[in-house]
């Protein structure tokens, strides 16, 4: 491999990667969902420590993209707004965590 | 950020945290000090409001918990492990519950054979304490909080304690410091709960996004 293709592979990697995930408070928020069914915006806000509004400005974000659906649900006889990853969003993550850790692998070790 | 986050242990927090409120630890608390002080004033009866307000508390503590954490539906996988925990759990309650009413029947019909009259005149607060260590670390390791595990040995080794000190009239000394220590520790956490997780705005909906 010429010398420099390497570096060049992985900033071609990295440039390739899904960046609307890649930004690190929707990242956060597509991980604390991905690991659950679906969850409400007090448990986003508290997992991730974003204010409400800037919460509100990603999640909108991911709701255009398909990658999350807001939905009204009764948890007893209260209605609930809850949050969840599509099919479409827990693909997308999975994609961006391997595409991010080929790039890292082409990296040299120290 | 980084993409070496294990999300097993991110579920793992996420599920813990909805357990590290202290009110399990003041819930257990009540338990303790309420058989330690009935042990004091020789009312046995003194269990039973220091159980209630127990059992008050957690049925309070849904009040306290979901506004503050949120609410989540937890994976199809942990939901299937919280159940088959919550079956063992049953399991071992109840099994203990038997061998409590035989033992209660042996004793008060004055039936119990003399290898057992002996045993339990010698080991009986070790076996309680024991019993009460395990399904504390059988809660310990399902949810997943280490202080727990802290609180398992700090009741056994409270329970012998109690044993070795009876025949001076000190054994409710142990228990009481338990109690007293696992009280101290709940109500710590709880205000750092608290502080941490204030209540927040009325909840969203998508007229105010």
């Amino acid at each position: 491999m010429p010398p420099g293709s390497e570096k060049n592979n992985t900033a071609s990697l990295v440039n390739s990667v899904d960046r609307l995930i890649h930004e690190p408070a929707r990242f956060n928020i597509m991980a604390y969902l991905f690991v659950v069914q679906s969850a409400d915006y007090t448990y986003l806000k508290t997992q991730t420590g974003l204010s409400w509004g800037n919460l509100n400005s990603h999640i909108s974000k991911l709701e255009t993209a398909d990658y999350v659906t807001v939905e009204k649900e009764f948890v007893g006889k209260k209605p609930h707004t809850m949050l969840h990853l599509t099919d479409k969003g827990r693909v997308a993550f999975s994609s961006y965590r391997e595409s991010m850790q080929n790039a890292l692998n082409t990296l040299p070790p120290k | 950020m980084t993409t070496n986050m294990n999300l097993k242990d991110i579920e793992k927090k996420v599920f813990s945290s909805y357990f590290n409120d202290g009110l399990w630890d003041i819930y257990g608390a009540f338990l303790i000090l309420g058989f330690g002080l009935s042990m004091v004033s020789g009312w046995d009866y003194l269990m039973i409001p220091m159980a209630t307000v127990a059992v008050m508390l957690l049925l309070f503590r849904p009040r306290i918990i979901k506004p503050r954490l949120g609410l989540v539906k937890f994976s199809i996988e942990r939901q299937v492990k919280t159940k088959k925990a919550k079956i063992i759990a049953f399991i071992i309650l109840t099994c203990t519950a038997l061998l409590g009413l035989v033992f209660f029947i042996l004793f008060s019909t004055n039936t119990a054979p003399e290898w057992l009259d002996n045993w339990m005149a010698n080991y009986f607060f070790a076996a309680f304490g024991g019993i009460q260590a395990i399904f504390i670390a059988i809660a310990a390791y399902l949810v997943g909080v280490w202080r727990y595990y802290v609180y398992a040995a700090l009741i056994f080794l409270a329970y012998v304690i109690t044993g070795i000190l009876r025949p001076y009239d000190m054994e409710y000394i142990p228990i009481l410091l338990a109690g007293s220590l696992m009280l101290i520790a709940g109500a710590a956490i709880l205000t750092r709960f608290l502080r941490k997780y204030p209540l927040p705005p009325k909840e969203l909906d998508s007229a105010s996004r």
